[in-house]
C-alpha cells in the first residue's frame, strides 16, 4: 500500500496575483520548506494568509510567479500524473446534482480504484444515509466529510488537506484525528500537508507548525511531544525559578512557558509543589498544544 | 473507468438533455422538408429532400454541443473540480476530452435522431440523407472546439456567447453571400473569427451534389481543432 518515500521542497516560492487595474497581491512571498518523508506539517495562520495558495502551489495547480517547488525531484504536475496525490480541497469540488455516490465512484474511477470500494468509504465516513442524496443538499459538515472521503480514498503518500476540520462537528474531528494515524500507519513514509486555522487540531496531527502571515513565513515550530504539558508562569523569573526545580522542563515558545514531557510528569508534582510554597502561582496549566500567542511570538510578532 | 465516466456524465446530464430534445422539436417543427409544399420549385426540391435535411441536422449539432457541454469548463474551474484532476495519476487534458468527445457524440446521436425519426414522422418512410452527417460532424466538431476555447478562457457564460457567435456567423455568412458586406480585410478577418458558416455552407452545397467539398471540411476541422488547441495551452498553463 505504501509509496515511495517522496521529499517536498519549495524554495523562494511567491505567487503573485495580477491585476490590471491594481497593485499585484503577494498571496505567498518567498516561502522557503523542507517536508522530508514521514513527516506531518501544520500550515497555520488568520484568514488571507495564504495557506490554500501555498496548497495550491504543491498540488501544481497553481504556478508559482517565482521559485519552484518540487516532489520527490519532479514538478507537482509531473509527481501527480505518475503517483498521484490526495488532495482535499477547502470546498465542495462536485456538481451539485451529482449524488454522493455518485461523487465517490468519479473520484474512484479517476484513482483507477475498483468501485466496490466505494460502499466501504461510504460507511467509514457515515456517508451511507446520504448515498443517494445530490450533493447540493447536504450541510457542510457532510459535504466535508465527502471531500474527506474521496481523498482517503485516493491512498497516496503525499496527502495535502486543505482546512479539513471546516464544519465538522467534534467527534468527525475526532475521527479524522484517528484516521490521519491510521493514514500514517500505512505510509510510514509519506508527507501530510494541511492548512488549518485550528491550532489545537494541528498541534494534534502535525510534527512541525509553518506559521504564515500575509504570504510570508514567520515561523516554524515544532509540536510538543504526545503527553506533553505546557505550564505558563506569570512572570519569567517564576518560570526559571520551577525549571530550576524541574531540569526536565524544557523553555516553551515564550520565557513565562514551559513544556514538561510525558516521561518528567512524576516530578512535576512535587517541584509544582515546593514552587507554590514558594509563593509563585501558574497562570495556566494544560496539554502542550502551543497557543495563536505563542505562534506569534516565536515569529518575532 | 472510460465507460464508467461516459455513465456517469450520461446519468447526470437529464436537463441538458431535455435541452437538446427540445432544440431538436423546435428544429423539426421549423423544418421545411417535413412540410407539405405544393408546386415547389424544381431548384428547391433537392434541399426540401432527404439530402437538404443536411443543414438543419448540422445547426441542431451545434446547438446540441452547446447543450450537452456549455458551462462545465468555467464551472469545474470555479468549483475547483480541475484541482481534483490535477492530484489524479491522469493527465486531465485527457478527461475533459473525453467529455468533449461524449459532447460531440451525444450531439450527433440527436442529429440522426432528428434526420431519421424526422423523417418517419413526417413522411411515413425512411428516405436517407446519411451523407449529411458528414455535416453535422464537422458543425460539431467545429463548434466545440469554439466552445472549448471560450469555457478556458472565460469565467461564465461560454454557451451563451458561443451560440450568439455562431447566430452571428451565420448572419455575417448570408451578408457576406448577399454582397452586403465590403470585402475588406476586416470583415474577412471577423468572418475568420466567426464559426465556419462559409466553409459548412460549401460542404453542405457539396452534399446537394452528391460529393464531399474538401477545402471546406479541412476548415471547418481545422476551426475546430485551433479551438481545442488554445483551450488546451490556456488550461495547461492557466492556474486551476
Amino acid at each position: 500500500m505504501s509509496q515511495a518515500a517522496p521529499r517536498v521542497e519549495a524554495e523562494g516560492l511567491t505567487k503573485l496575483y495580477l491585476h490590471p487595474f491594481r497593485a499585484p497581491l503577494a498571496a505567498v512571498h518567498q516561502v522557503s520548506f523542507v517536508l522530508e518523508p514521514g513527516t506531518s506539517t501544520a500550515l497555520v495562520g488568520p484568514n488571507g494568509a495564504g495557506k490554500s495558495t501555498l496548497l495550491r502551489l504543491v498540488l501544481g495547480a497553481a504556478h508559482p510567479t517565482r521559485g519552484r517547488v518540487t516532489i520527490g525531484g519532479r514538478s507537482p504536475r509531473a509527481y501527480a500524473r505518475r503517483m498521484g496525490i490526495a488532495y482535499a480541497p477547502e470546498a465542495n469540488p462536485f456538481p451539485s446534482n451529482w449524488t454522493v455516490a455518485q461523487a465517490l465512484t468519479w473520484c474512484l474511477a479517476l484513482d483507477r480504484r475498483p468501485a466496490l470500494e466505494r460502499d466501504t468509504h461510504l460507511r467509514r465516513w457515515e456517508l451511507d444515509p446520504w448515498a443517494e442524496v445530490p450533493v447540493g443538499h447536504l450541510s457542510a459538515g457532510l459535504c466535508q466529510r465527502l471531500v474527506l472521503a474521496q481523498a482517503f480514498a485516493s491512498e497516496r503518500a503525499v496527502f495535502l488537506l486543505d482546512e479539513p476540520t471546516a464544519a465538522l462537528d467534534p467527534p468527525s474531528r475526532i475521527r479524522l484525528q484517528r484516521r490521519l494515524r491510521a493514514w500514517r500507519r500505512r505510509h510510514p513514509e509519506g508527507v501530510l500537508l494541511l492548512a488549518t486555522q485550528d491550532v489545537a487540531f494541528a498541534t494534534a496531527v502535525a510534527h512541525r507548525l509553518l506559521l504564515l502571515d500575509t504570504g510570508r513565513l514567520r515561523a516554524s515550530v515544532a509540536a510538543p511531544p504526545r503527553g506533553a504539558l505546557r505550564l505558563e508562569a506569570t512572570s519569567a523569573a517564576a518560570a526559571e525559578a520551577l525549571r530550576a526545580r524541574l531540569p526536565a522542563a524544557q523553555p516553551g515558545p515564550r520565557p513565562t512557558v514551559l513544556v514538561v514531557p510525558a516521561t518528567a510528569r512524576a516530578q512535576l508534582w512535587s517541584a509544582l509543589a515546593a514552587w507554590l510554597a514558594e509563593g509563585y502561582e501558574p497562570r495556566a496549566l494544560g496539554p502542550a498544544r502551543p497557543t495563536w500567542r505563542d505562534l506569534w511570538a516565536a515569529g518575532g510578532g | 473507468m472510460i465507460g464508467l465516466l461516459l455513465r456517469l456524465w450520461t446519468a447526470t446530464a437529464p436537463a441538458r438533455a431535455l435541452g437538446v430534445l427540445a432544440t431538436g422539436v423546435l428544429f423539426y417543427a421549423l423544418e421545411p422538408a417535413f412540410r407539405t409544399v405544393e408546386d415547389v420549385d424544381p431548384r428547391l426540391r433537392v434541399e426540401l429532400g432527404p439530402r437538404g435535411l443536411a443543414a438543419s441536422a448540422a445547426n441542431l449539432a451545434a446547438l446540441s454541443v452547446f447543450w450537452l457541454l456549455g458551462g462545465t469548463l468555467p464551472t469545474e474551474r470555479r468549483r475547483g473540480t480541475l484541482r481534483l484532476l490535477a492530484a489524479r495519476p491522469i493527465e486531465p487534458l485527457l478527461v475533459l476530452g473525453l467529455r468533449w468527445a461524449w459532447g460531440v457524440a451525444g450531439a450527433i446521436v440527436a442529429a440522426t435522431l432528428f434526420l431519421v425519426v424526422g423523417q418517419l414522422v413526417a413522411w411515413g418512410r425512411w428516405e436517407g440523407g446519411l451523407g449529411g452527417l458528414a455535416l453535422v460532424f464537422l458543425s460539431a466538431w467545429a463548434h466545440a472546439g469554439l466552445l472549448a476555447l471560450l469555457g478556458a478562457v472565460l469565467p461564465r457564460g461560454d454557451g451563451w456567447i458561443a451560440a450568439a457567435l455562431t447566430i452571428l456567423g451565420a448572419a455575417w455568412a448570408q451578408l457576406l453571400l448577399a454582397g452586403l458586406l465590403p470585402p475588406s480585410d476586416a470583415v474577412q478577418f471577423v468572418a475568420v473569427l466567426l464559426p465556419p458558416h462559409p466553409a459548412l455552407d460549401a460542404v453542405y452545397r457539396g452534399l446537394l451534389e452528391g460529393r464531399l467539398d474538401p477545402s471546406g471540411a479541412l476548415y471547418a476541422l481545422g476551426y475546430g481543432a485551433f479551438g481545442f488547441a488554445v483551450a488546451a495551452l490556456v488550461l495547461t498553463w492557466r492556474d486551476r
